[in-house]
């Protein structure tokens, strides 16, 4: 497994937890 | 089309984590909204010129119905643009997220319901089966093309069911027909024949003759 494929998937795992994040945040906010 | 990853231009970078976001977002809502209507029961309604007997919990039709637009076209965006730029992609891990998280949704509350005691077969059935629609595809996918799809073996993949086999067959044919190759002639038995009688009628001499078998049983 060659460095650029580490970052990416570390990469990407960052940006669908952002996205988990901003989903429970903007729930939180709509239904409250 | 794969490009070396260090070799991703900015721009397609910022489409690869915009849009993984936006879809990991849709999931979560989906996720989120599915146990706020459950919470309620399992379903409701809004609009529409009817006598509501359960409203939906406030903001939960927009979350949800965003949730599924926006990250099914950002889900597609992903799919170009992870594809494309050769890196790891996560776009087959999509379809497992949605129908996993989703079934495990009704698992749960099939053994632990908002109202009542006792199992929810309701929920405990679409929640085997959403287990299974998402577990199945993503055992084949870590078999087959993993997180990194190439041209070729994506198309492997996409070939109609048997198409590998055949292609595995054509080849064993082809390699077999080739080890066979140098296969003895079928006049090679007349062509000692009329060595021999060359060399007995003294046509040949005994070096003559044994170099004319040798070259001929090579």
């Amino acid at each position: 497994m060659t460095k650029d494929r580490i970052t990416w998937i570390a990469l990407q795992i960052l940006a669908a937890a952002a996205g988990i994040w901003f989903a429970l945040w903007l729930f939180d906010r709509a239904t409250t | 089309m794969t490009t070396a990853p260090d070799t991703v231009p900015l721009k397609r970078a910022f489409w690869i984590l915009g849009s993984l976001f936006l879809v990991s977002a849709g999931i979560t809502s989906l996720y989120l909204g599915m146990r706020s209507v459950m919470d309620i029961g399992g379903y409701c309604a809004e609009g529409g010129p009817f006598e509501i007997a359960t409203h939906c919990p406030d903001g939960v039709p927009a979350l949800m119905i965003g949730g599924i637009w926006i990250g099914m076209i950002a889900a597609f965006a992903y799919g170009w643009a992870s594809i494309g730029a050769g890196i790891p992609s996560f776009v087959g891990l999509f379809w497992p997220a949605l129908f996993m998280s989703l079934g495990w949704n009704f698992l749960q509350y099939a053994f632990d319901p908002p109202f009542g005691d006792g199992i929810v077969y309701g929920w405990l059935i679409p929640g085997i089966l959403f287990e299974l629609m998402g577990v199945i595809p993503l055992w084949i996918m870590f078999k087959t093309v993993g997180l990194t799809p190439r041209s070729t073996r994506v198309r492997s993949v996409l070939a109609p069911p048997g198409a590998k086999a055949m292609a595995t067959a054509m080849r064993a044919v082809v390699e077999a027909r080739k080890a066979d190759a140098p296969s003895p002639r079928p006049d090679m038995v007349s062509e000692l024949e009329r060595l021999t009688a060359l060399h007995r009628s003294g046509a040949l001499s005994d070096d003559e003759f044994e170099k004319a078998k040798r070259r001929l049983l090579a």
